[in-house]
């Protein structure tokens, strides 16, 4: 059954969005990200237009890291003043990241941008992962464990008191990280999560408990700015591709939470780390191969 | 079925007038949430002295050629602008043309931007289209008697807009008579207010969206989540 998407002017398999949307919240569920970074991807290799990919997926990443940014702050989870610069941070980046996309679109190399930008993103994020995974082994083996190493970063000015994560650091820390993440957010969908968190334990030194409260409600607020920007700027949101992939990856995260106790969560860390290499290797593998039509054509 | 009553009777009433004329059995289709496309018969009456050529020609549009160049082992693209291009183009044609034929009407040639000349990039955007199903060469069926028919495919992808629809007679290279008919894609219901909401109403598309996305998420994670 196909189903007509009004800003994508296309039509598509519904059932196909369906899996799409359930198999990406059931990763997101089960590896606890907002799974923008597999969405975006994933749409366009269906035949998604790249652009409303990318736009669509802010909506699917807003709802997904709003109700556990809602539930971390019925805990008191978030630090308020971290996320207040990583949310000013991220707007300025968000706002150049959307306009990135508006630029790039036109040149009409979007999907080559995208391509090389995910694919290098998603190796090195899963390199990241599996080497951490790998150190972690050896430090638990040997009994060693240091949380963050004293970096640059900590030489920068403008140092002030962060007294939920007890720290003592340059507002342009965060800020800057905030930037990059809100970046990637406005020019790729992607939330951002699965740099964010290593960000915040390893660069800045915040405390694991504080950490995915205040990350989700970055995210959150984020994406909602970035959903904002891609409406008035972009105009390229799907209303009914962002219902269907709310409902499916909601369903599928709710579900993912069945499981999630009965893996261990290092089994997760290394499934999560070949999962992002999958999904590397698929996009290397749409840049290399010789393209089955040699021309194509956008109306605009 | 309504379609072949409709043609029948087109038939019955050319059967007592003389000459050439056409009609579609539809002049008006709907985008809704369900559209797959749409099939259109074409179908008339040809006199024996002059040929036929029917050009279905879409809105002009600006668009964007993208070539895919390999630069050592990625596959790249080289973009390049044409503006006052078709958004859809079909050419119907008793006895069947060859574009190497058509070129040689001088009235077609300049009527119509795709087939103005035999150029490269005119062949490459031809191909492009092709590709989307936005651009078809095909021969009218003969039937009996002098009519004719054929059926095709307007695509999933389709813009809304207005597609002209021109019936040439054509002697000799030379057009005798030319004929207008408009077909008219239009989004409905659903669909038109989704489009027409983004671009006029802006916030309260935002709104509902992050609305939806809260309350469905709110909802999912407090009647299905495990606790």
């Amino acid at each position: 059954m196909n189903i007509y998407l009004p800003i994508a002017e296309i039509s598509i398999n519904i059932y196909l969005l369906l899996t799409l949307g359930l198999s990406i919240g059931f990763l997101s569920g089960l590896f606890g990200i907002g799974g923008g970074f597999i969405a975006s991807p994933l749409l366009i290799l269906a035949g998604i237009p790249a652009t409303i990919a990318v736009g669509t997926t802010t909506i699917q990443i807003f709802a997904s890291s709003s109700t556990g940014a809602i539930n971390h702050l019925q805990k008191r989870n978030v630090d308020f003043q971290m996320v207040t610069i990583l949310i000013i941070g991220g707007f300025i980046g968000t706002l150049i990241g959307v306009y990135t996309l508006k630029t790039i679109n036109s040149s009409g190399l979007v999907e080559n941008y995208l391509y090389i930008f995910y694919a290098t993103i998603l190796s090195l994020t899963a390199i990241f992962i599996l080497s951490e995974s790998a150190k972690e082994n050896a430090k638990k083996k040997k009994g060693k464990f240091k949380l963050h190493d004293h970096s640059w970063i900590h030489g920068l000015p403008l140092k002030i008191k962060f007294r939920k994560s007890k720290l003592y650091i340059s507002i342009f820390a965060p800020l800057i990280i905030g930037f990059f993440i809100g970046i990637l957010t406005g020019f790729t969908g992607i939330g951002g999560g699965f740099i964010l968190v290593p960000c915040m334990i390893y660069i800045l030194g915040m405390k694991t408990i504080s950490v995915i409260g205040t990350s989700l409600f970055n995210i959150t607020i984020v994406s909602l700015i970035s959903v904002f920007l891609q409406v008035f700027i972009n105009h390229n949101l799907d209303f009914i591709l962002a219902i269907i992939l709310i409902v499916s990856s909601s369903l599928g995260a709710a579900i993912a939470s069945r499981f999630i106790e009965k893996i261990k969560v290092d089994v997760l860390k290394v499934a999560f780390g070949f999962l992002i290499l999958i999904i590397a290797s698929l996009l290397i593998y749409e840049l290399v191969r010789t393209p089955i039509y040699l021309q194509t054509i956008d109306i605009l | 079925m309504k379609k072949y009553l409709i043609i029948l009777l087109f038939f019955l009433t050319l059967s007592e007038s003389s000459g050439s004329s056409f009609s579609l059995d539809k002049y008006e289709i709907n985008i809704k949430t369900n559209f797959l496309g749409e099939e259109i018969v074409i179908f008339g009456e040809k006199s024996p002295e002059h040929d036929l050529i029917i050009i279905l020609e879409g809105k002009r549009q600006a668009i964007r050629l993208n070539e895919k160049i390999k630069k050592k082992i990625l596959w790249t693209n080289k973009s390049t602008q044409y503006k006052n291009i078709p958004n859809f183009f079909a050419i119907f044609s008793l006895p069947g043309k060859s574009l190497n034929e058509l070129f040689l009407i001088k009235e077609i040639k300049k009527n119509h931007p795709l087939l103005s000349n035999s150029s490269q990039e005119l062949y490459k955007i031809r191909q492009s289209l092709k590709q989307k199903s936005l651009y078809f060469e095909k021969k009218l069926i003969k039937g009996d008697e002098n009519l004719f028919f054929s059926r095709f495919e307007i695509p999933d992808n389709i813009n809304s807009g207005l597609i002209d629809i021109y019936f040439y007679k054509v002697i000799d290279n030379k057009v005798i008579d030319v004929d207008k008919k408009i077909l008219k894609i239009k989004k409905k219901g659903l669909i038109q207010k989704i489009e027409l909401m983004l671009y006029r109403n802006s916030l309260l598309y935002v709104f509902i969206l992050v609305l939806f996305a809260i309350l469905f998420s709110l909802m999912s994670n407090y009647t299905l989540r495990k606790k």
